[in-house]
């Protein structure tokens, strides 16, 4: 990526490389159900109708917290692998010769 | 909080039995280390080490203090159910860490980094933009361990029903606290806050079984009551009060995560699986710690309906009263209880004591005062100037200056200004220190001023993320308009690997 093209990851990660960062419609995602579960969107003072011990607003913000537990647990264990297999395989953890130059190589040189 | 009439000596019992294990842990993990002299990472970051359970329960013991139970049941109390966001805000912390911690481990690792400010310098090469990151994570930690070291004097003295004074209560806490973290370091802290998180966990559990026992109804029941009886408690809230609840969860999320004792734990992993396992299981612990703490202060408009706002702040003591005197099984489980709540709040402490420490050993000491001075005599000093801060502390706790609450109260708010040298810093390559320091201080004045006059929040939106907007809006504005050059890598000195010429 040129330096100049602005505030999007580069896209030229090693292969196999995944960054939650890389990925913008999970988090489009996890702001959709955040906001789901506020009731931004009811008049003040709505109670409604009670379902399973609990007002409906308030048992869709319950549902809410929920889905955001699930969904992040499902953006850990899918979209963050930067190391991972290297450390698998190697059994020794990141280190001074890690390879990073799609993360901090060229990219930090701006230019001229 | 309001003291346990019933407690006393076997209150004094169960502090002491927690005292003697933290400082049993403590010392075994001290005899455990290999090196015969610290070094900064052996000391801060327990080698680079900590395995799943381990960094779980760190980080969930440190994310969590005794404020959680003590302080937020009250607020579940005065606010009703809007205070439901706790349990999100918790969880989308760990959207804060994956925003920035997938490459910071490794780059981490890669350039042995273990302050946060290692980050800050080896990214923009900046003095200017590194002392203010210090200086901001300084204040936050220093904030963040007064408040803690409050928290805890009230807890104790209210356990021990004032048999020990809260003066006394904090002094022998904090010699304890300070005693296992100088023998093990950054080892001894994480093993430590197994045993408090576990302790947490099991306390909170029991209140609410016990809140639960004493309104002798289901959960469904208790939401009749409170739909018949105090119905704002239930129904949705007024727009601004939605804003709020965004603007907290944004704030909590962006700001948390950034902590120092936070970073430290992304660098301390033992692997990138470890961490993201650890991560994994934190992001559900906001259902039965701050969800169980919320359903206490509903229960508590059931229990004791009409409280004073200041009334309220009593909640846990009074329900634990309540329940310790239902039966001999329910008394030893709120003493369990209130250990718990204290256990908490030292784990939180001891990571805060032991990452300020850490600044003032590489990022104060080793950069400015003594360049020269070797690791191990870094970690003495700083060891030692951190135990002197706490002292200074704790004479704040005892006697607060009243004109500097408003300014004590400031935490997130500033340490959330340091999230686009992080985040954007991390992906943005254009991003320079000069953006970076001027919108990092610009973020602070708005936050810090906004906090000085009293102005809580614009439209329900935050001072911090006010600040935190226009901060983001000098980084990309300052940034597009310098003109960049070339710079020179010096791979050899990985300190400064990259110094940027800015126009």
């Amino acid at each position: 990526m040129s330096p100049t093209t602005g505030g999007r990851p580069p896209d030229d990660a090693a292969p196999g490389r995944r960054e939650p960062i890389r990925r913008p419609w999970p988090w489009v995602g996890l702001g959709v159900i955040v906001l789901a579960g506020v009731p931004w969107y009811l008049p003040p003072g709505t109670v409604g109708p009670v379902v399973l011990g609990l007002p409906l607003w308030a048992l869709v913000a319950v549902a809410s917290s929920v889905a955001v537990a699930a969904h992040l647990s499902w953006m850990l264990s899918q979209l963050w692998s930067v190391v991972e297999d290297d450390e698998e395989s190697t059994g020794e953890a990141a280190g001074p010769d890690t390879p990073l130059d799609d993360i901090e190589g060229e990219g930090y040189r701006w230019s001229p | 909080m309001e003291s346990l009439t019933f407690s006393g000596a076997p209150g004094i019992i169960v502090l002491c039995a927690y005292a003697a294990v933290m400082l049993g842990i403590g010392f075994w993990a001290g005899r455990r280390r290999t090196d015969k002299k610290h070094t900064l990472k052996s000391y801060y970051l327990a080698g680079g080490n900590l395995g799943v359970l381990v960094l779980f329960f760190t980080l969930y013991a440190t994310q969590y203090s005794g404020n959680t139970v003590i302080g937020y049941a009250p607020q579940a109390y005065r606010e009703g159910f809007p205070w439901w966001q706790s349990v999100t805000f918790f969880m989308v912390i760990t959207a804060g860490y994956m925003l920035f911690a997938p490459r910071l481990y490794v780059l981490a690792k890669k350039r042995s980094f273990v302050t946060p400010t290692d980050w800050i310098r080896h990214r923009f090469g900046s003095p200017a933009v590194t002392l203010l990151a210090t200086l901001l994570m300084l204040w936050a930690l220093a904030n963040y361990l007064l408040e803690q070291l409050v928290a805890m004097g009230h807890a104790i003295a209210g356990l021990t029903g004032g048999t020990v004074p809260y003066q006394v209560a904090v002094a022998l806490f904090v010699c304890v606290m300070l005693l296992y973290s100088w023998t093990g370091g950054m080892r001894a802290v994480a093993l430590t806050d197994v045993m408090q998180g576990i302790a947490l966990l099991v306390g909170v559990a029991l209140l609410l079984a016990g809140a639960f026992y004493l309104t002798g109804e289901s959960p469904a029941g208790t939401t009749r009551y409170l739909i018949e009886n105090d119905p704002e408690a239930v129904s949705s809230p007024p727009l601004e009060v939605s804003v709020n609840w965004i603007s907290m969860i944004v704030m909590v999320g962006l700001s948390i995560c950034l902590y120092p004792h936070a970073i430290q734990r992304i660098y301390a992993a033992q692997s990138e699986r470890a961490l993201k396992r650890s991560l994994r299981f934190l992001v559900w612990m906001p259902l039965v710690t701050a969800g169980a703490v919320f359903c206490v202060g509903m229960v508590g408009i059931r229990l004791f309906p009409g409280l004073s706002d200041g009334d309220s702040e009593q909640l846990v003591g009074m329900i634990a009263n309540e329940v310790g005197a239902i039966n001999t099984a329910f008394y030893v489980a709120m003493i369990l209880l209130f250990g718990g709540v204290v256990a908490a709040i030292v784990s939180t402490a001891d990571s805060a004591f032991l990452s300020l420490s850490s600044i003032i050993s590489k990022d104060v000491y080793g950069r400015y005062v003594n360049p020269r001075a070797d690791e191990h005599r870094q970690v003495r000093l700083g060891k030692t100037v951190g135990i002197g801060v706490v002292f200074v502390l704790l004479l704040l706790a005892w006697n607060p200056p009243t004109t500097l609450v408003n300014i004590f109260v400031l935490k997130m708010e500033l340490l959330v200004q340091l999230a686009p040298a992080f985040i954007l810093g991390m992906y943005w390559r254009r991003l320079t220190g000069t953006a970076v320091f001027w919108g990092m201080a610009v973020g602070v004045v708005i936050a810090g001023g906004m906090t000085w006059l009293q102005i809580e929040d614009v439209y329900g939106v935050h001072g911090g993320i006010v600040g935190l907007l226009v901060n983001v809006a000098v980084c990309v504005a300052g940034s597009l308009s310098a003109r960049p050059r070339a710079l020179r890598q010096d791979r050899s000195e990985p300190e400064h690997p990259r110094q940027l010429h800015e126009e």
